[in-house]
């Protein structure tokens, strides 16, 4: 494949377009994806997917959780064994070089001609895809919005993601309420004795954040102890339960210690905050008053949704949920519309998807207050997949048709594009009568 | 020319080196200025200001609760069968005993004890009619309210239909019946308190009186 | 109490009159009875299915078969025949040889002969420490017990029961968990046995104590209400009333089973009424524990199910009463335009589909090898014609099997574990038949004969160690036709065709090692040729069903890729075919190479298939010795000793030519 060549952009082309390349790219996802699914089972899915999949690269591997994935202490326990160096590439870069391998070496480089078109449109609509996985991750949002019946909202929390916020509190009733928000990426790395001081102009104090701890509990501390704040101090807890399975993310509740010092006089006060709190730290400064929260963080929907109505259908003589609906009403600009959510048929509006996610019907909490999850989405690539989906497919099957017809010695275009068409019309079929 | 395990070793290369150039991003100790901003909705709920920590985490309640075994022992009591009690610590934490019968626990029996007259019987009666949904009592009709005996003397007995909006619900419990007996005494004054479905309370009517009847001060062997 | 009093009363009852009132045994194999029993649409699990369907679950539950000898061991051989307490002869038919029951046979003997069922071995125990640790006597390290042999020891079952059960499943010993099983088992059966004792004495021996006012004898059809009536008005706990323990366990009986949603539910309510069932527990249940009074309809449903016991110990009357409660149970069904696919599933339960088709695959296969014996001769004529019509009869089996599933439960074919065996087991063979009719070389039959031996061998098994019913209603979430209908099969003829390349390059290796093909032979190339379509259409199947699902989950949950487990198990598939076609476009693997890495793609499928699902689990060593994880490594251990032949291969062919020859990437791959 690669052609002795003098001139180093040919040779870097050469390199970039090579089988050489792809199979190796390929091959180290496969690696990928094997080791961060079988870390899954002890660190979690979120932690997981960070650490492999939309990394550049992988910071270590924990080769002995791999191994008690796969039940194989059973036979011989390895131990605790972590590669504590960047050795594998992480999704990200994997997924970009492929994309530059695809694109140079899959549809520039590749020969043309009738036998190679099902591979350059499959090749396109790979491309296409990657673009889509890329833009959803920089740029879609998800999360969760659940409601009780008879009541609105019009914000919905991320799963995975958390902030810190700060609130100021306005004495104006009409005055619409504001909050800073750091993002956890910027205090996450802060373990003990680490501390990062956080500014705004129109805070009277600078937020100093430190001690963050992924799982822990807020203890009431003996009077010795040099960590307590306000009587308390954050105890860490293990996230596995006590099988050794990782707890999944939902149920972690991360805390940190966080000191408000005045700009003027200098003096400091100490709280901390927790994701699992009954209520925010009020830190008070000059007269004014703020509050400080850490909690998951809170997207804002363009319209708000009101839960009218829920139900559950459930298998006969079970306890197996068979349908959850909801209804509700939508309201933008003051204008309402009825509309209903249920299993596998979300609501879009403006960009938004809602989906129904979770339901109770009183029974659980013994509360008989009904209540809706919704899931909701903002992805400019929503589609993107199925459209990409469609092309794959039809490309591959006409080149693999076209080898079957070569192989078996018919004629080729007759065959494939034949068998296409009846693939189509199936899938067509099997969309008009069951979708 | 290069055997193919040659080239196909050198991407490796490339990729090994690029990881290896790859630093971590910002450390601590430097200062952050905060960019972002959001607005709070107006469906969101009312800010809670000034709240000690020992609410924030939690600890108040169970505070309480380790308090509440003291209290508990001034009276006893037999629980009727099929009845038990709550696993859930109440919202106020003022009962002595928080029952639960039905199948699926919904109906609710307790005893509060309250030091003094408790506010008064008439206030009392009225703050039930009011979570029943119901119009309050003149002072005539409290004076004539039925009395059964209880504690070895006579505590004035309600009953009362209607839809049921317990302390802190959302929402009202429609076709629900009350059953509550008041016993003041000089020291202190004592609840015992049923709701639940009213053809559930019905059948346990019995049972509610079976219960009065059992709750006996708790006095120390002498 | 009242049922062991019965189980004594009749054991050691030598009078006559005591085995005048029993009915025979031989009743209850009656063909006639036997299929109106059978055919009784009962509710359970959420779905309408015939009474043979729970019979025959429960029965492999207790003892991992679909059926029982009547013998002192369980089995044919070595048993001698047990005796008939009643009678004190022993169970034999034609001259001596001992009975053997189906499993609708032995459900009406432990209902109406509940003397005679508690004799039976009947619970399976694998781990006889378990049976020491009640202190009983035990057997054989794997062997049967009755129920009499474990009731002296039922006291400490329960006991040590409540004590393990509170021990998480995971950490539970494997005589914990045999003990825990076993209590489950000897309950559930203690509630069949009893089924009919809320008839037999509905109040135990207690009847005297009753209000004077119910009518003797007591039947609850007659009497439910007045019944309830007295619990509510003793004023006091039931449990102090006399007679209330024996009602109570006489109710429990007529539940037959602990599980809620297993409890026997046979009597389909009015029109448009109300979704589920009714039962005979479920009527005693509610009407001491509801509001309102059991209804006529209901209690003459009662009074129709009595009736069935009441015929006894007449066999005409008997039979007349079970065909009158089977045409009003269909019929008040067919009023709610339910229970249509009961005629059909008891057809497919008497079919067999799946383990006929495994014979006539395993009978294609040695068909397969007989042509080997004499290539070009006439025998190779005859045994390969054979084979043809034995495999493509058991693909027809196995196919016919799944579409009738299908059509029972009005949903696409695969939605569970197990319904990926069988319909990818029929797609292996299918792609078989298919590659054979291509190139008429003989390598499509032994696929399809291997592969479709092995899958119907392995669903056979999976089904006896789940033991419950294989055909499971859906999660809310899972209900959307369209995508189960084209994302789920495309995804398992994906694995399909994978594995098809991955059995072609075991045989590739395996003829390399007798020498049957050398290197750079027609015949390997062949071979090469035959597993390279197989990897392509491998790819093509697996990559568009799993971006199907993906999209399905986008516009289902609006979550196109969430990196769990199952899905990354699809992807590794996607990216092994991949990396194959291109190593290969790129010359770095030739034949051997190919070939190791389908052995690789072969061992990622059974991941995908079966590891991804075990991940969490597979942490500690639950369910370790009888679990999934020692199959699959048996299986990656056979894939390895190829591959490092395979190894071996490519270096010996690399020294005999000259370059370019295959280099082997297997190192680089994630093998195991």
């Amino acid at each position: 494949m690669t052609s002795p060549s003098s001139n180093f952009p040919a040779k870097l082309f050469a390199f970039l377009t090579s089988f050489a390349l792809a199979t190796t790219t390929l091959a180290l996802l496969l690696l990928l994806t094997f080791l961060g699914t079988l870390e899954q089972a002890e660190y979690g899915l979120v932690a997981s997917q960070a650490r492999y999949f939309e990394s550049l690269f992988v910071d270590r591997i924990d080769i002995g959780a791999c191994w008690r994935a796969l039940a194989l202490n059973a036979y011989f326990d390895i131990g605790d064994i972590v590669l504590p160096i960047y050795v594998l590439p992480g999704g990200y870069t994997l997924m970009a070089v492929l994309f530059v391998n695809l694109l140079l070496g899959g549809i520039v480089r590749i020969r043309k001609s009738p036998k190679t078109i099902g591979v350059i449109i499959s090749h396109f609509a790979i491309l296409f895809m990657i673009a889509a996985g890329a833009v959803s991750y920089h740029f879609a949002s998800e999360g969760s919005l659940e409601l009780v019946e008879g009541r609105t909202g019009d914000e919905f929390r991320s799963f995975h993601e958390r902030v810190i916020e700060i609130e100021k509190i306005t004495t104006g009733k009409d005055e619409p309420r504001r909050a800073l928000v750091i993002a956890d990426g910027q205090y996450r790395d802060l373990r003990a004795g680490d501390k990062r001081v956080f500014t705004h102009e129109s805070l009277p104090f600078d937020l100093v954040l430190t001690n963050w701890k992924q799982h822990a509990q807020p203890k009431r501390a003996a009077d010795d102890r040099s960590d307590a704040v306000d009587g308390y101090y954050i105890q860490e807890i293990s996230t596995l339960d006590e099988s050794g399975a990782a707890l999944p993310d939902e149920q972690l509740a991360s805390a940190c210690i966080a000191i408000a010092r005045d700009k003027k006089s200098g003096e400091e006060q100490k709280g901390i905050l927790w994701e699992f709190a009954a209520a925010p730290w009020t830190v008070s400064v000059g007269g004014e008053k703020f509050l400080i929260t850490l909690d998951h963080r809170t997207y804002k929907l363009p319209f708000a949704i009101r839960l009218d109505k829920t139900e559950q259908e459930k298998h006969p003589g079970t306890e197996r949920a068979r349908r959850f609906t909801s209804w509700v009403t939508k309201i933008a600009d003051g204008r309402e519309e009825k509309r209903v959510v249920t299993m596998n048929e979300p609501v879009r509006s403006a960009g938004y998807a809602v989906f129904q996610q979770t339901f109770d019907d009183g029974t659980r909490s013994g509360s008989g207050v009904k209540r809706s999850g919704f899931q909701i989405v903002e992805n400019p690539s929503d589609h993107w997949p199925l459209i990409s989906c469609i092309i794959v497919a039809e490309g591959l099957l006409l080149h693999f048709l076209m080898m079957l017809a070569r192989f078996i010695k018919v004629e080729p275009w007759k065959f494939s594009l034949g068998l296409i068409l009846a693939f189509n019309a199936a899938f067509a079929l099997a969309m008009w009568k069951l979708l | 020319m290069r055997s193919p395990t040659m080239k196909h070793s050198l991407p490796c290369c490339a990729l090994l080196v690029c990881s290896l150039t790859l630093t971590g991003c910002g450390r601590p100790g430097e200062s952050v200025a905060i960019t972002e901003t959001r607005e709070i909705s107006t469906h969101a709920p009312a800010p809670n200001i000034d709240i000690t920590s020992a609410t924030r985490f939690y600890d108040d309640a169970r505070k309480e609760a380790q308090e509440r075994p003291d209290f508990r022992n001034l009276l006893t009591w037999t629980v009727p069968e099929g009845w038990k009690e709550s696993g859930q610590p109440d919202p106020m934490g003022m009962r002595l005993v928080d029952l639960r019968f039905g199948t699926g626990g919904e109906g609710e029996c307790y005893i509060t004890l309250m030091p003094g007259s408790g506010g008064g019987l008439e206030a009392n009666v009225n703050r039930w009619r009011a979570q029943m949904g119901q119009q309050p009592y003149t002072a005539e009709e409290i004076e004539k309210l039925p009395t059964k005996p209880f504690f070895n003397r006579d505590a004035s007995f309600v009953a009362f239909d209607g839809d049921f909006k317990g302390f802190g619900a959302e929402t009202a419990q429609p076709g629900y019946r009350m059953l509550g007996l008041i016993h003041s005494a000089e020291q202190a004054t004592i609840f015992v308190k049923l709701t639940g479905p009213k053809a559930l309370v019905e059948q346990n009517a019995a049972a509610f009186d079976a219960f009065c009847q059992s709750i006996k001060p708790n006095l120390p062997n002498q | 109490m009242k049922n062991s009093l019965l189980a004594s009363l009749s054991l050691f009852a030598v009078s006559g009159l005591a085995a005048a009132e029993l009915p025979p045994l031989d009743l209850f194999r009656d063909k006639e009875v036997v299929e109106t029993f059978a055919s009784l649409p009962v509710l359970e699990s959420g779905r309408i299915k015939p009474l043979e369907n729970v019979a025959s679950y429960r029965l492999l539950g207790f003892r991992a078969r679909r059926s029982i000898w009547l013998t002192d061991n369980g089995e044919m051989s070595d048993g001698k025949p047990l005796v008939d307490p009643a009678t004190q002869k022993p169970i034999t038919k034609d001259g001596g040889k001992p009975v053997k029951l189906n499993a609708m046979e032995w459900l009406l003997m432990s209902w109406f002969r509940p003397d005679i069922a508690k004799t039976v071995p009947l619970f399976k125990v694998d781990n006889s420490s378990a049976i020491t640790e009640l202190g009983l006597t035990a057997k054989a390290k794997r062997d049967q017990y009755s129920f009499n042999d474990i009731e002296p020891a039922r006291q400490t079952l329960m006991e040590k029961m409540g004590e393990f059960r509170e021990i998480p499943a995971k950490k539970q010993t494997p005589e914990q968990r045999m003990i825990v099983q076993l209590a489950s088992n000897f309950l559930d059966f203690e509630m069949i046995t009893g089924h009919f004792d809320f008839v037999r004495a509905p109040v135990g021996d207690q009847a005297d104590k009753l209000p004077p006012e119910i009518e003797r004898p007591v039947r609850l059809s007659k009497s439910l209400n007045a019944i309830a009536a007295a619990v509510r008005g003793s004023g006091g706990p039931p449990m102090q009333i006399p007679w209330f323990r024996d009602f109570g366990k006489g109710a429990l009986g007529a539940m037959m089973s602990g599980n809620a949603e297993q409890q026997l539910r046979i009597f389909p309510p009015g029109p448009k009424v109300d979704e589920v069932w009714h039962g005979p527990g479920e009527i005693i249940f509610e009407s001491i524990n509801g509001e309102k009074e059991v209804s006529a309809e209901e209690l003459a449903w009662l009074a129709a199910y009595e009736d069935v016991y009441l015929a006894l110990p007449d066999a005409e009357k008997f039979k007349t009463a079970a065909k009158s409660l089977l045409t009003k149970i269909q019929n008040a069904a067919e009023a709610r335009g339910e229970g249509r696919h009961v005629a059909l599933e008891r057809s497919a339960m008497k079919a067999d589909y799946f383990f006929y088709a495994q014979w006539l695959f395993l009978v294609g296969f040695i068909a397969v090898a007989l042509t080997w014996i004499a290539p070009g001769s006439k025998l190779e004529k005859i045994t390969k014609i054979s084979a043809w019509l034995l495999l493509l009869s058991a693909t027809g089996y196995a196919v016919t099997g799944v579409v009738v599933r299908c059509i029972i439960m009005e949903r696409p074919p695969i939605t569970t574990l197990y319904e990926t065996i069988l319909f990818i087991g029929s797609s292996v063979a299918l792609f078989g038949l298919i590659a054979e009719w291509m190139t008429k070389r003989g390598i499509g039959l032994l696929v399809a004969a291997v592969g479709g031996t092995a899958c119907m061998f392995l669903a056979i098994q999976f089904e006896a160690s789940e033991a419950t019913d294989t055909l499971q209603q859906l999660q809310a979430v899972l209900i959307t036709n369209f995508w189960l209908s084209t994302h789920v099969p495309l995804i398992n003829l994906g694995y399909a065709a994978c594995m098809v390349a991955a059995l072609i390059s075991m045989i590739y290796f395996v003829q390399r090692l007798f020498g049957k093909i050398g290197a750079k032979s027609e015949d390997g190339r062949f071979l090469t040729r035959v597993a390279y379509g197989f990897i392509a259409a491998g790819l093509f199947l697996s990559l568009v069903g799993t971006v199907l699902g993906g999209i399905w989950a986008n516009y289902s949950w609006g979550r196109f890729w969430g990196w769990d487990p199952k899905e990354n198990g699809a992807l590794m598939i996607v990216l092994m075919c991949l990396v194959i076609l291109h190593a290969r476009l790129g010359g770095y693997i030739r034949e051997v190479g190919l070939h190791c890495c389908n052995l690789i793609l072969g061992c990622i499928v059974i991941f995908s298939w079966f590891g991804v699902n075990q991940l969490g689990v597979g942490l500690h060593a639950y369910g370790f010795t009888d679990g999934t994880w020692p199959k699959i490594y048996g299986y990656w251990g056979s894939q390895i000793i190829l591959l490092v032949y395979g190894v071996i291969l490519a270096w010996s062919d690399r020294q005999t030519k000259s370059p370019p020859a295959e280099a082997a990437v297997a190192e680089k791959v994630p093998a195991a």
